[in-house]
């Protein structure tokens, strides 16, 4: 296999786990949106996992993107059709990733600042019953 | 609703290797993840502790402590996950298709 066709299927086998990351994501989201926050911890060990596996693939396939463009003048039409489709794919799998991230860490900020204010009134609130002696409720 | 995790996990990808097999030293993303668990188990420990002291050891939600702590710390890992695959989608976005 020559390099080109190696770098390609590199590039398929992350655009995979990116898939994988992506409805690991959606399953991060639809448990915030549950306020399940014990569940979480499990599901980001998967996907520690997984990122792990897509750094691994990163470095083989660093050396070859960095001279993309050289590379890329130099391919058979077929090659060049393939990486085409490959590319794209992969782009479209990373920013579907990308966005589902992006809504986790939103709903998991929001999710912080909810459970942060509703302590703060709580300890307020048992201040102001410690002040006026009345009983916690 | 887990089942459906399981349903794309790991283990449907040929060569993904589990979590246990995965440790070792050198894997400092995940041990940094594996850090930020164990931090939030022993963090829900610490939580009821510190309620307990301010409630005066009346029964309290430690649970709201511990869920600030660990959406923090959960919030902490995501983001360097999103910030590498944002990187990631620049660098390929960058490339000719």
């Amino acid at each position: 296999m020559s390099a080109p066709e190696e770098f390609l299927q590199d590039l398929t086998s992350q655009t995979e786990r990116y898939r994988v990351m992506t409805a690991l994501g959606e399953q991060m989201v639809a448990l915030l949106l549950e306020d399940r926050l014990n569940d979480l911890p499990p599901l980001m060990e998967r996907k520690s996992v997984i990122m792990r596996e897509i750094q691994e693939i990163e470095a083989r396939l660093a050396p070859m993107r960095r001279n993309w463009a050289e590379i890329r003048a130099r391919l058979a039409p077929e090659i060049d059709q393939r990486a085409s489709k490959v590319l794209l794919e992969a782009r479209s799998a990373l920013e579907a990733l990308v966005s589902v991230e992006n809504r986790a860490a939103a709903l998991l900020e929001r999710t912080r600042s909810a459970a942060s204010s509703d302590l703060d009134n709580l300890l307020k609130k048992r201040r102001a019953d410690d002040t006026y002696g009345n009983k916690p409720s | 609703m887990m089942n459906a995790i399981g349903a794309v996990g790991t283990p449907g990808i040929a060569g993904v290797p589990d979590a246990k097999r995965a440790a070792g030293p050198g894997n400092s993303f995940r041990d940094l993840l594996q850090n930020s668990i164990d931090r939030v188990n022993g963090l829900q420990v610490e939580a009821d502790r510190t309620l307990e002291r301010v409630s005066g050891g009346a029964a309290a939600p430690g649970e709201l402590i511990a869920a600030t702590r660990k959406a923090q710390i959960a919030l902490e890992s995501l983001l360097q996950i999103r910030d590498k695959l944002t990187g990631a989608l620049e660098e390929i976005q960058r490339m000719r298709v």
